[in-house]
């Protein structure tokens, strides 16, 4: 479990680096993007730049005087590629241009990385200005415009998670047009400072903060005007165990607003923004009628309430049942010293919270989650702060951070058997049962239930691989068959494959569990299960021929160029899978053209040559005839060859059955003989 | 396909009919003989004399018959007609008494040409099996060739799964015949 120390992560103003002068690079520090843009990685631009991506110069070659910069997401940070293409283009209003993003080589670092390139705004930071701005100005001058920006997010369905002073510019060098800055280079939130998120979130991991909504960006608003306000950023040197108790106790606004507000105005909007309860918190729109006209009452909310006296765990006294959740999502093998420390009695008693010291009761009661000290923790954690992040084994997330959280353990190699459990010992589920997220309840509630039913499918095409591929959309495929390749868009996957296709060892086949799962993840459902139950057919030949047809669909559905290196690799597999043809004649025919098509390198030529389904359909039937005629060949040849003595006894019979007719036949024969000679007798 | 125990019931229960249809067709002409005889006694006692001498090997034939088709009876008995046949034609084209039937049955070289007519009847029935049997097994030795061939084209063309149904069939015959026979 995340355990950082956040102090360290407000990073003060740089001064703007002058992007004229430039030393000469060596070749190896300069990535070409597109063909187009320059990335200079000897160039960093430290006021771009944030706890989870570097930011360095990059130049377009098609138009020098356009000012540009590049970012880099840090290793094992997995950027929401999912969304960029809403930044791309005329993009959005109040954000930074995403102008272009690419996956290329970090020959320096070694590894394959995405680089967002984003046009690169003319004035300050707001970090850089911030301390000369005067409290009446940041009405109109400062929230107005980046209410308006997420407005328009949340028009889109995007909530922008990292909202603060160094992460805010002016796009113009007057000041008057500002922008939000980058939010895609990294997972949601987990570049915020911990006091930019509200409790529930600053308790999750890093990676675990979630997609959030636009009422977590209006918490980190509020944050950002108490930081203006105050000229230093709220809380600053605390830790967090001791920030989070703060929040908790004292709730955000007292904890975090000035002593001081020269604007009394801004009292309303800060208490507006930094409520706890998200219920009550202020909406956008609640934000913007206080902008036009400052005629909204603030929510009022209540104060946590003191215990009689503070509850011993771990070695730590609580006076809060969500600080003691956190500890023991820490620490999850003391759940049993919570339970002899009577935490039930604390909490009834002391606290005088019937209702979670119901809950805590009837986890103790209950066998199945008490069995397991890592569930009954997870419960444990759950009736003590239900509306905190689930938290199990290492895990410490929010349910809207399910595939970040997931991506970020593949790509850090971090145990996954963690993610199977949440979901398959059904937490997830109960966790979410308790929360009051509206619809979304429903909406997370199938996905868990998919999850579940794609875990216990073990075969090729389910597992976790899949849940990762389905929960992160934009995950480059972490297949180790293309490690020195970054495929994040289906489009790429098969020339991606055709390039590593010469160096890698054929006898292995081209799909792998995790390309399987990026195919069925990153295409319509509808073209590929047909395929993955061939896929996974027992018989060999039928499974190489949905391998070929999965990959076929993919060629044909991407409008892929031919692929004749990867055709070359598959042929060595293929070349088997002609044995679905029992006719040794039609094998050998198919096999002779396969050798031409495989050098062309069209998937579905190849896959319509091997696997054309009349054919198939004409060989399985006189299949089925010859076998019969075989049945019928052996049995009449045993019948021969077994029963010899029938065979003499049928002989025997039947001569009998002449002998009789010869007999009557001579009868016959005799009798009119001695006639006509009697009567010729007569006549002479 | 029925189960070979079926088939096996179904075969015993064949051969039982037929042997039982047998004893009741032997029953029947044994009868219809016997009416014969009384009748051909009060209408042509000459004829039945004649008869009676003449289709003596006949009667043995048939009262020996141990065949397989058990049709030993009716081949000596329709050779033996024709050596009967002049005989009675003579009966019948002179005066046809009994006078005229005793001096025919007394007659050795009527008597030889009737019992040579019924010893045709028994060679053709002792020997033709013999030659079938001869001939049954060449054309069957000829006819394993021919399967054998036919099979190894089907081997060429289709490999050696072609076989496998048979093979499947085999064996669960021969666990159908163990259970059966437990």
């Amino acid at each position: 479990m995340s355990n950082v120390n956040d102090q360290q992560e407000y990073i003060e103003p740089e001064l703007i680096e002058e992007d004229s002068e430039h030393k000469i690079s060596k070749a190896s520090d300069v990535v070409t993007i597109l063909d187009r843009f320059q990335v200079y990685l000897d160039s960093p631009l430290k006021r771009f730049s944030s706890l989870t991506s570097k930011a360095y110069k990059a130049i377009d070659k098609e138009d020098p005087s356009n000012l540009l910069f590049a970012l880099i997401p840090e290793e094992g940070i997995n950027p929401r590629i999912n969304i960029s293409k809403k930044f791309m283009g005329k993009g959005l209003n109040g954000t930074l241009k995403l102008i272009a993003y690419s996956s290329e080589v970090v020959k320096s670092e070694g590894r394959s990385a995405t680089f967002f390139i984003y046009k690169k705004p003319l004035g300050p930071a707001l970090a850089d200005i911030y301390k000369s701005l005067l409290p009446r100005e940041l009405p109109n001058n400062i929230i107005r415009p980046i209410l308006t920006t997420l407005r328009l997010l949340e028009q889109q369905a995007i909530s922008h998670r990292n909202i603060r002073v160094n992460n805010i510019y002016f796009a113009d060098k007057e000041q008057t047009e500002l922008v939000l800055g980058d939010c895609i280079t990294s997972m949601p939130g987990a570049s915020q400072p911990v006091v930019y998120e509200t409790i529930e979130r600053a308790m999750a991991d890093k990676h675990g903060r979630g997609t959030g909504n636009a009422s977590d960006d209006i918490y980190a608003l509020g944050v950002m005007i108490v930081h203006i306000l105050e000229g230093a950023q709220p809380l600053h040197g605390y830790s967090k165990y001791d920030l989070l108790k703060m929040k908790i106790e004292e709730g955000s606004y007292s904890s975090l607003s000035p002593a001081q507000i020269s604007e009394p105005r801004l009292i309303d909007f800060l208490r507006g923004c930094l409520s706890d309860d998200a219920s009550i918190r202020w909406t956008i729109e609640d934000a913007e009628n206080w902008v036009e006209s400052a005629r909204v009452t603030p929510p009022q909310q209540e104060k946590t309430p003191r215990p009689t006296r503070p509850f011993e765990f771990n070695g730590k006294s609580f006076t809060n049942t969500r600080q003691i959740a956190e500890e023991l999502g820490q620490n999850p093998g003391k759940v049993q010293e919570l339970v002899d420390g009577s935490i039930y009695h604390w909490v009834m008693k002391d606290l005088k919270d019937v209702e979670s010291a119901v809950m805590i009761s009837n986890i103790i009661d209950d066998p199945i989650r008490s069995s397991n000290v890592f569930m009954f923790s997870s419960y444990m954690c759950m009736a003590l702060d239900p509306y905190g992040p689930i938290r199990y084994k290492t895990l410490n997330i929010m349910i809207d951070s399910l595939g970040y959280t997931l991506s970020y353990y593949v790509i850090n190699s971090l145990p996954l058997i963690d993610f199977s459990e949440l979901i398959l010992r059904n937490i997830a589920k109960d966790w979410l049962e308790r929360q009051m997220l509206g619809p979304l309840t429903t909406l997370y509630g199938k996905l868990i239930q998919k999850l579940g039913k794609i875990l216990r499918d073990k075969r090729i095409g389910g597992g976790i691989e899949r849940c990762l591929y389905e929960l992160a959309p934009g995950l480059n495929c972490l297949s180790p068959l293309l490690k020195d390749e970054y495929v994040t868009d289906i489009r790429g996957l098969l020339p991606a494959l055709n390039r590593v296709a010469p160096y890698v060892n054929q006898d292995e086949r081209p799909l792998d569990k995790h390309i399987t799962a990026f195919i069925i993840a990153n295409l319509d459902s509808k073209d590929v299960l047909p395929h993955l139950e061939s896929l996974r057919d027992v018989n060999v030949s039928y499974s190489t021929l949905g391998m070929l047809s999965l990959l076929a669909t993919v060629q044909w559905r991407c409008k892929n160029k031919p692929v004749p290196h990867l055709s070359q690799w598959l042929g060595k597999h293929i070349k088997g899978a002609a044995e679905i043809y029992r006719n040794v004649d039609t094998r050998k025919k198919v096999l002779k053209r396969l050798e031409k098509l495989l050098k062309q390198g069209s998937l579905p030529d190849i896959y319509q040559e091997i696997g054309d389904k009349d054919r198939r359909r004409a060989d399985d039937k006189a299949f089925k005839v010859a076998e019969d005629e075989y049945v019928l060949a052996m049995r009449e040849d045993n019948l021969l060859v077994d029963d010899y003595q029938e065979l003499h006894f049928h002989g025997h019979r039947i001569g009998e059955q002449v002998a009789t007719v010869a007999g009557i036949i001579f009868s016959i024969f005799g009798i009119i003989g001695y006639m006509l000679y009697t009567l010729m007798a007569a006549i002479h | 396909m029925p189960s070979r125990k079926k088939q096996a019931e179904a075969l015993y229960k064949k051969q039982d009919d037929q042997r039982n249809q047998f004893q009741k067709w032997k029953k029947k002409s044994v009868a219809y003989i016997f009416i014969s005889v009384v009748l051909l006694a009060f209408v042509a006692m000459p004829t039945l004399i004649v008869l009676v001498v003449g289709l003596f090997p006949s009667v043995v034939a048939g009262l020996v018959d141990k065949s397989m088709t058990r049709m030993f009876g009716w081949c000596v008995t329709s050779c033996n007609i024709a050596g009967v046949f002049p005989s009675l034609f003579y009966l019948w084209t002179n005066t046809n008494s009994i006078d005229l039937a005793f001096q025919i049955v007394v007659n050795p070289y009527r008597l030889i040409a009737m019992y040579i007519c019924a010893s045709v009847g028994w060679v053709l029935f002792f020997t033709i099996p013999y030659i079938a049997r001869y001939i049954v097994v060449i054309f069957a030795k000829k006819r394993v060739v021919s399967l054998e061939s036919k099979r190894k084209e089907l081997r060429d063309l289709w490999g050696e799964g072609v076989g496998d149904k048979f093979k499947k069939i085999k064996k669960l015959e021969e666990e159908e015949d163990r259970r059966y026979n437990n």
